[in-house]
């Protein structure tokens, strides 16, 4: 998995300058916004919805640790084996030590963020493994050797110009001549080369929306049925999931999937919706032999300690980010890692490091979008200041912007010298704008100038006017 | 001419006029005053303030806009009714202050004090002084407007400024495609990553001109220095005031960013 | 056990601030009733039928349907069907009690049991289907091999009027009481397969089935009432 928000700032701006991420993203972006509205709007009470859905998460993350335990003990009765993995590296340790068990040579994948987040199809290509994903976005990325950009439509900053390309040269050994083929056309003949796939895999590794602790159930929800595919068909299926999917029971997983499909992609109900238990049993015509549930850290336990425990909620719906404007301006590789967006942003520093994602906390307006649609209210612009916060505590802030701050702070705190300063300042830049009421450049705010004209002040500050009439006035 | 000698009977409203406003544009603090007295009340403007703190708070330097928090909350006490022509100011002291200053019960709870009589002033005008009808200014051509973010989203301000508007003479709003999407301003957010914020902000000055509109408003200078400053670097033709300016019939002087001797 | 595991559960105890006394059973549920447990979850609402929720919703994911009024005709619907779609006559059959009772007319070419190769259509049987999505529900087991929910390219269902119910909630109420349950593998298909993956234009048939067909088993009396 590439890893490189410390690159930030060049990548986005490559991305702006991209034109075929921008007219895939400018397309992806109403549709996924307007989807959204609609279905919320059909939905009664979508507020208390949101509540609800909040109140879950938040009872199951402060009792994570009973939840877990029933739960794996649901697994286990179920047949299926549980594994713990403190982070990244423990599992996918625990995960090519289950390939080699099972023999396999061949695995297919549905789309799993964990699996990014650790790096699985690195580990097991490099392994010697051949990895599948199933994903049609994520099929697509693969093809591309790039990383996903978005949580919910992998391949969303794709055009079908270059789908046409890649397939040509994978399925096609660049012997076909149309540059552009039609959807229907290239949907069938990846279902094509996967069917083939599927049949022959001898693992299957998902991940997991949401894990029941009353049951042991392990929640799927796809569009395509490649998660179905992924784990019925092979010897040997592994989810893989953070330890932070845990909720309840499945009424609570039945509220929270009410709030996925319309937040994610503005469905009422996703095409399929599997709760997946254990392993085939007696008599079963089909599954598979063997079901492995890998339980991830990664970091997260550490949020749960501190005042970053409500990123924890999130359910990965993505409604952050396709409502987020700066998202919609970069696409999601500019954030350099698995997770894009807001809520990228605020889990990426969590998970690896302030020190390694100095600028994603500040890369936000934090004009709130994204928290007014999240289907859980996680209050992200908060948390992004939070974080900035914490940069700005361990001394994690460029020298410039601390010392602008301490420049600006010195003045305001100090109302006397700050309007002398103030009223002098103003003279002075007035009279060089030349009463033509705005400046093209200035130097000292090239930053602003560079892309928009910056407003002149007037003669006098608002203060020495309102001193003036005040006096004039007899008061 | 109203009548402008300050009673016993008439409330006192303190106006916290936002740095921009003191530095950039004087006109909307007095239209503010104006607006302010024309619903009865009188109007103070204590003389020792600077900035809300927002800068420090946004990024991150709590202790720097702690400070500037105490230091509102000690100018504006004594008051019953703080006004800000900001959403994004008034959304600092109304609910960022008591967050900010939670590790002192004291000062928290002096947070809470002033966030309950901390108004933005189309909050203010329709919600307070109920004198929403008697809006006597004339502003002839059609307008667009912008929701600034935190009056938005901290404030619930969506329907009050229209309500405002839909009394002045002669002007006729038409709403711009997304006209809850972010400018692009954000604060230091507009220097720091320069070509996001362009790009965000060429996006509103496309909804902008799309409406035909002559002029825009909204109720946060930022947002306004903003969209007006990109579109006058794209020659684009649209006029920007603050609301307070168009409500209380200031709109003689230039628009923002324009010509002084037009 | 695993030492990842013990030191993963301190962390979490030890980041909730967790005394024993917090962890029983009691609690646990008493603090979820507190939270939210005792109210019902706020859910969509209609004013038609649940029959005709249902099947509206059923419309709108792009799923089809017909009446069947008795299991003996479900037969002769499945061999129409396969005309209609100019499909040969060859379907594969879950091994459900149910549908030992269609009569297969001459000429179709029925096979029993899970995937097989070449699966073009197949049959199965829902066990609970709610009008609130238009959703069905199957739950994998001898009768029901999930195989064929997914790899064939035209799914038919045989669905019971009388499994159809309201709200999600009311599914769980209905398979709590199966012995089997939770069964390996619990699927609510709300209609065929889809994606979205290129430009955001919905395709349908990404890797399940392209169409997906309803065979509602209302008695002739029920569908006048
Ligand atoms: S933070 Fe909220 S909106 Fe964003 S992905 Fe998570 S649940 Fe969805």
């Amino acid at each position: 998995m590439q890893f490189s928000p410390q690159q930030f700032k060049p990548q986005a701006r490559a991305a702006l300058q991209d034109q075929d991420l921008q007219q895939a993203l400018s397309r992806a972006k109403s549709g996924f916004i307007d989807k959204r509205r609609v279905a919320v709007e059909a939905f009664d009470d979508f507020e208390a919805l949101r509540e609800r859905g909040k109140r879950i998460r938040n009872h199951a993350l402060e009792h994570m640790d009973i939840y877990l335990e029933r739960l794996e003990a649901q697994v286990q009765a179920a047949g299926g084996h549980v594994h713990w993995a403190e982070d990244a590296e423990q599992a996918r340790a625990i995960i090519l030590e289950l390939c080699h068990k099972a023999s396999a040579k061949r695995v297919t994948k549905s789309k799993t963020m964990v699996g990014e987040e650790i790096g699985i199809n690195e580990a097991m290509e490099a392994d010697g493994l051949e990895v599948v994903e199933t994903d049609l976005g994520e099929y697509i990325i693969q093809l591309a050797e790039e990383p996903p950009s978005h949580i919910i439509a992998p391949a969303i900053h794709k055009t079908r110009q270059q789908i046409t390309e890649l397939f040509d040269r994978y399925h096609h050994r660049g012997e076909l001549k149309k540059k552009l083929r039609e959807i229907p056309e290239l949907v069938n003949e990846a279902r094509e080369v996967l069917r083939e796939k599927f049949l022959t895999a001898d693992v299957g590794i998902t991940g997991a929306n949401f894990l029941i602790a009353e049951t042991g159930s392990i929640a799927l929800v796809t569009n395509e049925g490649n998660a179905d595919l992924t784990h019925t068909l092979p010897r040997m299926h592994i989810s893989i999931s953070g330890i932070d999917k845990v909720v309840p029971t499945l009424e609570d997983a039945s509220t929270l999937l009410r709030l996925l499909a319309r937040s994610a992609t503005g469905q009422e109900m996703s095409t399929y919706t599997t709760f997946v238990n254990g392993p085939r049993r007696d008599g079963d015509p089909d599954g598979p032999d063997e079901f492995h549930l890998v339980l991830l850290d990664n970091g997260r336990t550490r949020m749960l300690q501190g005042q970053f425990r409500e990123m924890l909620r999130c359910i990965r719906c993505g409604a952050c980010m396709n409502h987020c404007p700066v998202y919609a301006a970069v696409g999601g590789h500019a954030y350099g890692w698995v997770y894009p967006g807001p809520m990228g942003s605020v889990l990426t520093p969590l998970i690896v490091g302030l020190d390694k994602t100095r600028d994603l906390p500040h890369a936000c307006t934090l004009n709130g979008r994204c928290a007014s649609v999240c289907p859980v209210k996680i209050p992200l612009p908060k948390l992004l200041r939070q974080l900035r916060s914490e940069q700005y505590r361990e001394g994690l802030m460029d020298s410039r912007n601390r010392l602008g701050l301490a420049f600006w702070g010195f003045f305001a705190t100090r109302p006397r010298l700050y309007h002398t300063a103030a009223g002098l300042a103003i003279r002075v830049l007035h009279a060089l704008s030349r009463g033509r009421g705005r400046f093209r450049r200035l130097p000292m705010a090239a930053g602003w100038t560079g892309s928009r004209d910056l407003p002149a002040p007037s003669r006098r500050t608002f203060q020495q006017v309102w001193k003036q009439q005040s006096k004039e006035r007899g008061r | 001419m109203t009548d402008t000698t300050p009673t016993r009977e008439k409330p006192i409203v303190a106006l916290f006029a936002t740095c921009l406003v003191d530095l950039f544009r004087p006109n909307v603090g007095l239209a503010t005053v104006r607006l302010l007295e024309q619903a009865g009340f009188a109007v103070e403007v204590p003389q020792q303030q600077t900035c809300c703190g927002q800068p420090a708070y946004n990024s991150g330097d709590d202790d720097r806009a702690a400070a500037l928090a105490r230091q509102v909350i000690r100018q504006f006490e004594r008051y019953s009714y703080v006004v800000v022509p900001s959403g994004s100011c008034a959304g600092t002291i109304i609910t960022h202050y008591p967050e900010l200053l939670r590790g002192d019960k004291e000062w928290q709870d002096a947070a809470y004090r002033l966030a309950e009589r901390t108004w933005e002033l189309t909050r203010f005008l329709t919600e307070v002084s109920g004198q929403q009808t008697e809006v006597p200014a004339e502003y002839a051509g059609r307008i667009t407007y912008h929701d600034s973010c935190s009056g938005l989203r901290e404030l619930n301000i969506r329907q009050q400024p229209r309500t405002l508007l839909s009394a002045v003479k002669g002007l006729e709003l038409v709403e711009m495609e997304e006209r809850d999407t972010c400018c692009g301003f954000g604060g230091t957010f507009c220097i720091k990553y320069p070509e996001i914020s362009e790009r965000m902000v060429s996006n509103k000055v496309e909804a902008i001109r799309q409406t035909g509109a002559e002029t825009l408003l909204a109720g946060d200078l930022g947002c306004l220095m903003n969209m007006a400053g990109r579109m006058q670097r794209l020659n684009v033709p649209v006029r920007a005031y603050h609301v307070a300016e168009v409500l209380a019939g200031m709109t003689d002087v230039p628009a923002i960013g324009e010509e002084e001797n037009r | 056990m695993s030492e990842a595991r013990k030191r993963i559960l301190e962390r979490v105890g030890k980041a909730l601030g967790r005394d024993d006394a917090a962890t029983s059973t009691g609690r646990v549920a008493k603090a979820r009733n507190d939270a939210y447990g005792k109210s019902t979850p706020p859910r969509p609402k209609w004013s038609d039928s649940t029959m005709d929720r249902f099947l509206a919703k059923l419309d709108a994911a792009a799923a089809t349907h017909e009446h069947v009024a008795s299991i003996e005709g479900v037969g002769a619907a499945v061999d129409a069907y396969l005309r209609a779609q100019e499909l040969p006559r060859a379907v594969r059959v879950a091994e459900h009690p149910l549908l030992q009772g269609a009569a297969w007319p001459d000429g179709l070419e029925v096979s029993i049991g899970a995937q097989h190769e070449g699966l073009l259509v197949s049959v199965s049987v829902a066990d609970a289907a709610m009008a609130e999505t238009g959703t069905l529900v199957l739950c994998s087991g001898p009768q029901s091999p999930t195989s064929l929910d997914f790899l064939a390219d035209h799914h038919l269902v045989v669905l019971p009027a009388d499994a159809v119910v309201p709200y999600m909630e009311d599914v769980w109420a209905r398979l709590r009481e199966r012995p089997d349950f939770p069964p390996r593998s619990l699927n609510y298909i709300t209609g065929p397969s889809r994606t979205a993956d290129i430009e955001q234009t919905i395709q349908l048939g990404a890797h399940g089935p392209r169409r997906l067909h309803v065979l509602l088993l209302q008695p002739a009396e029920a569908v006048g009432g």
